[in-house]
């Protein structure tokens, strides 16, 4: 009897942990709990677990097509194009009565904008509660926080002052620039600061060892994880600049993972895992291209549009020093990160879904990270009949390589108490 | 003030250049000549270019027949983009199907030159297959009926309408595609063609099979063009002409026929036109019609008709007919025409008078098209003549769910005096003069038609004018029938002698011949395209290039000014413009009362002048002005010459900084009893741009009638010259036009007397019903919009075309039209449209004045011209071609394409790929070539 209260008491705190915590879904490498690299070892003789995560951006890498850049604004366009962005819009509309007005040809130059600015994961709090109800089976609750900011915007106007159609983009368009665009696109030009909630993921885990009897190799784990992601994130606000949605703008999704794992003697672990998220297709009001030589961050249609989403696919390759010291572990990670391709789909026939496809920002996205993480585990003393087995981590995330995408250099932090 | 002076070479020395002989304008055709300045070693006459002008064929002299000189190039021919002439007449071809046998044509003098175009069964391709007359057998005609494989089929002993052999052959002309028939003009026993034998041949190309393997075999021979029933005894011999035909004479028979032939097979109207050269019997009302029209039975017989009926003449001024006692009229040369608007005319040079006085006007004459929907000829008896002027139209659809034009007919015949235009130079014949009138340079030798334009050559030029091609072009009513001509304008850069020309409108090049006299002609040049010829116009790029370089904006502006443009006394001139400068070119000068354009090293005499001041009186032939005032306008986009109070001339420009003037420190302008002279005299120490009102991005500068009129972005002004200081008023702005409003422009305008139309970005608007734009209460100028068929929204330019040249007389005179660029850039889109522009000088302006010719592709709905397919930024037209050309878009090159009509544009091959901007396509007035100018320079046909 008294053992069904305190299991009922320990399911209570698992529930209060999942309203109370937090983690998050990153926009392209922000960190997650339910990531292989980071996810707290489960001790199988608990039943829960509460974990938190701290994570903090200390730089960012930026990487378009051809290799890095220097802004996380030049990854899908190394200038912006003030003079295409008023292109596919009817002849009598405000836009292209402007486009009229100003007449002027795009020379590569005239009309267009180099753009800085730097963006930063401020905080990135990501907490879990697990559950373990069966032998193999531990069930999570991921809810994320995160805050971001966008700063330091600059765009420099690369237009001249030679020509006739120069003065006129000047003086028509980009001398009093962010406020015509925000008159034109009700777009914002410049920083921000967001705060919110990431995706929620619920997650069902399976795991197993299989002991073996080989001279090296001790142990073999696979584990299968499915999971359930909520979009209860922040949504792309599509009104200001580059402002990443926290989750997955607002799709359902549906996580698939498995890992296998290795244990080499005493002290060595290797092991190797592969997740899939997909995310289902949503409509929103979307910022669409009208014209196919316009660049991403100078959009302003916005329409409705279904986005069928590509698929999220994350590999881990890792090798640990386990318990190397006492409860002490060093684990490296190469993590490679790749989305597909996303699709999107008008709710309208004034525009053209091709042209709206050829939003660089819709194409497929990759992240090479190194994760380097040290782990002391209170309970490494398999021995010890302690209730109560806490775990801290610090972990680093070192990306270098990528392609049009925008990477977080991050330091954080792991507290898990498995009870 | 910094003045440098670039005096390269003497003043004299320069002149002498710049009229020097213009024989190295163009690229050189090479031939069997080993000289680089020549094409061939041995003289060439009779030359005949192809419908479109894609080869131009020639023969060899009659007198270098059998002296081994021109041997295997005794026939050779050219294609429009070649540089090498092929010879046609090998040693040794296949002779009337048998192999390997002489060539009657190799080493031939040649004396006429047709062409047949077949195609089908038995034929190797559909190309031009040339007929010759030679001069060793002058009674025989020649086919190369493969001028690729060699292979010759030729008719001996060519009967006349006798049946005896015609001892000469006058003309020849030929059928286009099936049935391939050949029209041979053939001279009586006395030979000539006055007098009983003399007619038209026909000659039938058929296939036979021969021999046991049926092997097919195409065979020339002669039928009998009398042949009038199935079962009638044929005989060669060719279809009577005399003095007494029914179809030539008007009361007695004609008094003389002038050994002068010229015929014709127009394909569409599947008639044949024979020109002559007549006189009229003694008696008062004896006449003679110089055009006959022929026509093909069923039987394989030629059957002629009157052009029109007799009583539709009754005067020495029917221009294909006279009546009158020994009146003449004579045809010199006959072509049809069929108008982008779908209508027929018959082309002549000549007229009412002798042949030696009727040698410099061309005419454009209705014809009756009485084709059905089914393409057959409704009313043979009608079909081919000459229209009654004022009869209607009629559309032809293509049957179906919807239906297409497929032309348009006048199926009315003249049968009353008043139905057809004449010789009297009043304006109710205006449709019919081509160019305006007589060529005022010479004799014409020769003309083309293409597209809606008619370019003729002059070989020898009266005293004090220069030689050379010139075109005009066709203006059209509302309903589709030509309004007017454009006045005849120089054209393919030359003003030597040209004894033989052929001109094609796919890029506008023309290939000429040219000789130290008609017997000596051994040059084939052809104009290109480029940056233009050392000896013509490449100096002047050179100079402009460095003055004008990329990196600070090149060339943003360019006006030509031709001789007639008011306050230019004895010169011509272009303007470019750029950032904070322009440059004055004088294009042409009368020395020694002949008007010549300056070319060459004459380009290379500059002078420059800085703070936008005349420091010294201007004597070069290339000014350049910089800095001052037109520092403050900036980028300048807009020149214009105008005629002040008194006799003052005034250059004004204008650009996004504002407006800016050239004139004397008190304000007055040029004395234009004086200037612009030649060297820009009346240009005066002192003389300097000052800024004008306070105006920004000012697009277009227009003086008509005394007044200024200034087009902004934003707001139309108007200044009235006569009084002092440059007062103005505005007469549009931008609010006040309904549709144009918000964020909306004004990109260009066109003034003519009372008629203001306005090119904005909600469209085309035009001044008011009984308004002027010269109304002295500006706030009582209005504007309506003028609906642009199937237009794209934004009309970006304006071009007039008018009797006079003159833009600004658009809806003066006998009106004109307006081209419009109706483009869209923000969706790629770029149209041609149309509009008929009826006079106002005496006139009202109504609902009637500005309404779009009715170009049509679909039953009831009006459309475009020109449908570019792509983003224009400017257009170009002489009638004969459109350019359209296209500004930089990020990585795709600027570029000009070409075409007419329904045929595909292709792109003008001119390295501009390092430019941004092209700043305007225009023809030199003074020299005729086209030029494209942008920042990356000039690039000319020439």
């Amino acid at each position: 009897m008294r053992k069904k209260a305190m299991h009922i008491q320990k399911i209570i705190i698992f529930l209060l942990c999942a309203l109370l915590v937090y983690t998050g879904i990153g926009a392209m490498n922000v960190s997650h709990l339910t990531d292989a690299y980071l996810r707290p070892n489960f001790n199988l003789n608990d039943c829960f677990e509460v974990a938190f995560m701290v994570e903090r951006g200390i730089s960012t890498k930026s990487y378009d097509e051809c290799g890095c850049v220097s802004s996380p604004l030049r990854i899908w366009n190394c200038e912006q194009d003030a003079l295409k962005m008023l292109q596919g819009f009817p002849a009598d509309s405000k836009i292209g009565k402007l486009s009229t007005l100003i007449n002027a040809a795009d020379d590569g130059v005239r009309g267009h904008f180099q753009v800085g600015g730097c963006l930063d994961l401020l905080y990135n709090i990501t907490g879990a509660a697990r559950w373990h109800f069966s032998d193999d089976f531990i069930f999570g609750v991921y809810v994320p926080v995160r805050s971001m900011r966008l700063q330091n915007v600059v765009w420099k106007n690369l237009t001249l002052n030679l020509t006739d159609q120069d003065a006129r983009v000047r003086t028509y368009l980009t001398d009093d620039f962010f406020a015509n665009v925000q008159a034109l696109g009700g777009l914002n030009l410049q920083g921000w600061k967001r705060s919110g909630l990431g995706d929620i993921t619920f997650l069902l885990e399976w795991l197993h060892d299989f002991e073996q009897e080989k001279p090296m190799l001790k142990n073999v784990r696979l584990n299968g994880r499915l999971g359930w992601i909520i979009p209860t994130g922040l949504k792309q606000d599509e009104d200001l600049l580059f402002a990443l949605p926290f989750g997955n703008d607002g799709a359902f999704g549906l996580l698939f993972a498995g890992g296998l794992d290795l244990t080499f003697g005493c002290y060595f672990k290797a092991g190797l895992d592969v997740q899939l998220n997909h995310y289902f297709g949503n409509s929103k009001l979307r910022r669409i291209k009208t014209d196919k030589d316009q660049t991403d961050l100078l959009l302003l249609q916005k329409v409705c549009a279904y986005k069928d989403w590509g698929l999220t696919q994350q590999f881990n390759l890792y090798a640990e020093f386990f318990q190397f010291f006492k409860g002490f572990s060093f684990r490296i990670d190469y993590q490679y990160l790749k989305h597909g391709e996303d699709v999107l789909s008008l709710d309208t026939l004034d525009f053209s879904p091709t042209i709206a496809n050829t939003a660089r920002s819709l194409l497929d996205w990759t992240a090479h990270s190194a994760i380097f993480k040290l782990t002391y585990d209170m309970g490494y003393d398999k021995d010890c009949s302690s209730r109560i087995n806490p775990q801290f981590s610090l972990f680093a995330k070192a990306p270098f390589n990528g392609k049009l995408s925008t990477l977080f250099g991050t330091v954080g932090a792991i507290v898990a108490i498995d009870f | 003030m910094i003045r440098t002076m670039h005096l390269r070479i003497g003043y004299l020395f320069s002149i002498l250049f710049s009229f020097q002989s213009l024989l190295d304008a163009s690229q050189i055709i090479t031939g069997n000549s080993s000289i680089p300045t020549e094409t061939f070693t041995f003289p060439v006459q009779a030359s005949i270019s192809s419908a479109q002008g894609e080869y131009l064929y020639v023969g060899a002299s009659p007198s270098t027949a059998g002296t081994e000189q021109s041997k295997e190039y005794a026939i050779s021919r050219v294609a429009s983009g070649a540089v090498q002439f092929k010879e046609l007449a090998p040693k040794m071809v296949t002779v009337n199907n048998k192999e390997n046998e002489p060539n009657p044509l190799y080493d031939a003098g040649i004396e006429r030159l047709g062409l047949l175009i077949s195609h089908g069964e038995g034929f190797a391709s559909s190309a031009d297959r040339p007929i010759a007359i030679i001069t060793n057998k002058p009674s025989n005609v020649y086919l190369l009926e493969n001028p690729d494989r060699g292979s010759v089929l030729f008719v001996e002993n060519i009967k006349d309408a006798l049946k005896a052999t015609t001892p000469r052959i006058f003309a020849l002309a030929a059928t286009h595609f099936n049935p391939s028939g050949i029209f041979v003009a053939v001279a009586n026993q006395a030979g000539t063609f006055y007098g009983s034998g003399s007619g038209v041949a026909l000659l039938s190309l058929n296939q036979k099979e021969v021999g046991e393997n049926k092997k097919k075999e195409l065979w020339l021979s002669q039928g009998d063009a009398q042949a009038i029933k199935e079962n009638q005894k044929r005989f060669k011999r060719a279809a009577p002409i005399n003095p007494t035909s029914d179809f030539l004479k008007i009361g007695a028979a004609v008094a003389a026929i002038e050994n002068v032939v010229d015929m014709h097979w127009d394909q569409t109207l599947h008639r044949l036109y024979i020109a002559l050269q007549l006189q009229a019997g003694a008696g008062a009302s004896d006449g003679a019609k110089a055009i006959i029209v022929g026509q093909v039975n069923t039987f394989g017989g030629i059957e002629f008709k009157s052009i029109a009926p007799d009583a539709v003449f009754t005067a020495n001024n029917g221009l294909v007919a006279t009546v009158g006692a020994n009146e003449r009229v004579s045809i010199h040369k006959v072509r049809t025409m069929h108008t982008s608007t779908g209508l027929s005319y018959l082309i002549i040079l000549g007229g009412n008078g002798d042949p030696a006085s009727t040698k410099r006007t061309l005419y454009a004459l209705p014809l009756v098209n009485t084709m059905n929907e089914k393409n057959a000829i409704g009313d043979p008896a009608i079909q081919g003549t000459l229209a009654d002027k004022n009869a209607p139209v009629k559309e032809i659809f293509t049957q179906g769910k919807i239906s297409f034009l497929m032309r348009r007919e006048i199926e009315v015949p003249a049968t009353t005096p008043a139905d057809i235009f004449t010789d009297s130079l009043d304006s109710s014949n205006d449709p019919a003069r081509i160019g305006t009138g007589a060529l005022q340079e010479g004799d014409v030798e020769d003309f083309q038609v293409a597209g809606d334009a008619i370019f003729v050559r002059v070989a020898n030029a009266d005293p004090n004018q220069n030689p050379g091609v010139f075109y005009s072009q066709a203006l059209f009513d509302t309903d589709d029938k030509i309004k007017t001509w454009t006045p005849w304008q120089r054209a393919a850069a030359t003003t030597n002698p040209v004894y033989g020309f052929s001109y094609e409108n796919k890029l506008a090049q023309t290939t000429m011949m040219f000789g130290a006299d008609a017997a000596h002609v051994n040059t084939v040049r052809r104009t290109i395209w480029g940056q233009g010829a050392e000896q013509t116009s490449f100096p002047l790029n050179k100079v402009i290039a460095e003055q004008f370089p990329k990196e600070i904006g090149g060339i943003q502006g360019f006006f030509d000014f031709n001789q007639h443009s008011k306050t230019l006394n004895g010169i011509s001139m272009m303007i470019a413009t750029g950032l904070n400068k322009i440059a004055l070119i004088e294009s042409g000068q009368i020395t020694g009362g002949t008007f010549s354009p300056l070319v060459g090293d004459a380009f290379l005499q500059t002078q420059e002048f800085k703070d936008g001041t005349l420091d010294i009186n201007a004597h070069a032939n290339v000014l350049f002005i910089e800095g001052g005032a037109l520092n403050s306008i900036g980028s300048i986009v807009a020149a214009e010459i105008a005629h002040g109070s008194g006799h003052q001339g005034f250059l004004f420009v204008g650009g996004h900084g504002g407006l800016a003037v050239l004139s004397n420190p008190d304000g007055t302008g040029w004395d234009t009893l004086v200037g612009l002279g030649p060297q820009f005299a009346g240009l005066i120490a002192g003389m300097s741009f000052k800024k004008v009102g306070n105006y920004s991005f000012v697009n277009k500068i227009i003086y008509d009638n005394g007044f200024l009129y200034i087009l902004t972005d934003k707001k139309l002004d108007r200044i009235d010259l006569t009084d002092s200081g440059f007062p103005a008023v505005t007469i549009a702005r931008v609010e006040d036009v309904v549709g144009v409003a918000q964020n909306g422009a004004f990109l260009d305008v066109i003034v003519s007397d009372k008629l203001g139309l306005l090119a904005t970005s909600g469209g085309l608007f035009r001044v008011s019903n009984g308004n002027t734009i010269q109304n002295p209460l500006p706030e009582s100028i209005s504007w309506v919009f003028v609906p642009v068929p199937e237009g794209y929204g934004p009309i970006l330019q304006l071009v007039g075309f008018s009797m006079t040249g003159f833009s600004q007389d658009v809806a003066r005179v006998g009106g004109g039209n307006v081209y419009a660029l109706s483009a869209y850039l923000g969706k790629y889109q770029a149209q041609l449209n149309r509009f008929a522009i009826k006079s106002v000088e005496n006139n009202e302006i109504d609902e009637t004045t500005v309404l779009p010719i009715r170009d049509l592709r679909i039953k009831d709905t009006l459309a475009g011209y020109v449908n570019f397919a792509g983003p224009r930024n400017l257009f170009a037209s002489d009638g004969s071609i459109v350019f359209g050309a296209s500004n930089r878009d990020l990585q795709k090159n600027p570029f000009v394409k070409a075409g007419f009509l329904k045929k595909s544009f292709v792109t003008v091959p001119i390295d501009i790929s390092y430019g941004s901007l092209c700043a305007g396509v225009l023809r030199n007035t003074a020299l005729g070539n086209w030029i494209v100018a942008g920042d990356m320079g000039l690039r000319f046909n020439e």
